[in-house]
């Protein structure tokens, strides 16, 4: 016999198995097992959790003991702020109203420190708050409504507005209805000064451009000397007209007025205050 | 041929992800079901039943302990079956670290015949068997009894299958040595 013979040696190993007595699995196999296993794993996170809640705790108390409480309580008044829904008023401008109530939460804040509860997210209107936050946006001030693309008129007397809130110019209210018990009209004139810094003609013709020009009641007419926009918002039921006009003394004189699209206005008033100011004659037209 | 395990290995799986989320009762499954199957494979390779013993358990708790690295390329028994070879290796360099090796049996010349018949032969067979170190009977039985492929025995062995068939022909060669001398006596 050169070679072993497979067949034989699977018999001898199967002769062996059968002369071999298994070994019996002792009763206190699985307990040797579990006493090494369970004990360790349950003590290993304990520890863990303890050392990192001991942590937190120890970081906390030097946060509380380090932070001055008058800037816990800015921090507060923060979070109260952000929340605060702000409202908008007809014009869409940011009500004073809001501010006040935020400032409020702000002083009342008791000497103990309170838990700020935050309950149900008000919708913040992104728009009117990055009014105060961002400087590049204090004349436009826009509120979305249900359709994206529509520009409402009543965005031009907002622009113009907080133009002449920035510019210190005070509006001054005319009468321009031509029934004298009609006080649907609103007419505002403003005085500016003619200064290339604040580019006014510039400023009105890019918020002019806001409108498409198939806008109904749709009118615009510039020259170096004068600016003539009209507008009508069917939504609201009514139409808008600005007027600016370069006027003796480097200044700029810019009639803004809106009324119900039915309701007859009339320009006199406009053409009386710019004789005020010019003390020439300027053609009355209705629109 | 040895008693087979069924082995579900979805439930393996399933019962593996309960102990890592928590659930400790699932140990004891996986010791009961394979602590038979493990211990055979330690007595074989250690003489000594405590040893065998320890050696299982410690295998069991190996294995438990790095539960998460176990990537189921294999059963879970075949898994501690591997590691308990390998802690009986371990256990046996301090017990007994000499073995005979092939090189000290005298060559056995080409065309020299064995005179015994079958029967005869089984039986020093089994004889020499036990003669062999633990790590070589274990891949005879292995591969001869247990019908495993080289695969998988390469992977409780932790050696190339190649290598391992190598190491398979050389115990062969050596068992018919052994069997000569032994007639030869």
């Amino acid at each position: 016999m050169n070679e072993l013979n497979d067949k034989d040696l699977r018999e001898a190993l199967s002769r062996r198995e059968a002369r071999r007595t298994k070994p019996e699995v002792p009763a206190d196999f699985c307990d040797g097992i579990m006493q090494e296993i369970v004990p360790r794993r349950s003590r290993r996170p304990l520890w863990r959790w303890v050392a990192v809640a001991a942590s937190l705790l120890l970081l906390i108390g030097i946060g509380v003991a380090l932070v001055p409480f008058n800037k816990q309580t800015e921090a507060g008044s923060l979070i109260v702020q952000t929340v605060q829904p702000v409202r908008t008023d007809s014009t869409g401008t940011p009500s004073k109203q809001t501010v006040k109530s935020a400032q409020a939460v702000c002083t009342t804040t008791s000497p103990t420190p309170k838990p700020v509860t935050i309950t149900p997210k008000v919708p913040v209107d992104t728009v009117a708050v990055s009014l105060h936050t961002d400087p590049n946006l204090h004349y436009a001030a826009y509120s979305p409504e249900e359709d994206s693309t529509y520009q409402a008129p009543s965005r031009m007397v907002e622009f113009i507005t907080k133009i002449a809130d920035y510019n210190k110019v005070k509006a001054v209210p005319l009468m321009c209805s031509i029934g004298s018990s009609d006080s649907t009209a609103v007419s505002m004139a403003y005085v500016f000064e003619d200064k290339e810094e604040l580019n006014l003609f510039g400023r009105l013709l890019q918020a002019a451009c806001w409108y498409d020009s198939k806008t109904p009641g749709y009118l615009l007419n510039f020259s170096h000397q004068q600016f003539f926009f009209t507008l009508k918002d069917l939504r609201k039921n009514e139409k808008y007209l600005w007027i600016a006009e370069r006027i003796i003394g480097d200044r700029i004189l810019l009639f803004s007025t809106h009324s119900p699209i039915e309701a007859d206005v009339s320009s006199v008033c406009y053409q009386n205050y710019r004789e005020q100011l010019m003390h020439t004659n300027y053609s009355t037209s209705n629109f | 041929m040895t008693e087979i395990i069924s082995i579900d290995v979805q439930s393996e799986r399933q019962r593996i992800g309960q102990i890592l989320d928590g659930k400790p009762e699932e140990y004891a499954w996986f010791v009961n079901t394979y602590s038979q199957h493990v211990l055979d494979f330690t007595s074989r390779m250690l003489p000594n039943a405590e040893d065998a013993r320890e050696v299982a358990q410690d295998a069991f708790v190996k294995a438990f302990r790095s539960l998460a690295s176990f990537g189921f390329h294999s059963s879970f028994c075949t898994w501690v079956c591997r590691i308990a070879y390998h802690e009986s290796l371990n256990r046996l360099k301090h017990q007994q670290p000499h073995y005979v090796d092939i090189a000290d049996i005298p060559a056995l010349e080409d065309d020299e015949e064995l005179s015994t018949g079958r029967e005869e032969r089984i039986i020093l067979m089994e004889e020499v068997i036990d003669d062999l170190p633990p790590d070589e009977r274990m891949l005879l039985h292995l591969y001869y009894y247990e019908d495993r492929p080289l695969r998988e025995i390469s992977y409780i062995m932790d050696a190339e299958p190649n290598a391992l068939a190598t190491r398979l022909h050389r115990i062969r060669k050596k068992l018919l040595q052994m069997i000569r001398q032994k007639e030869n006596e």
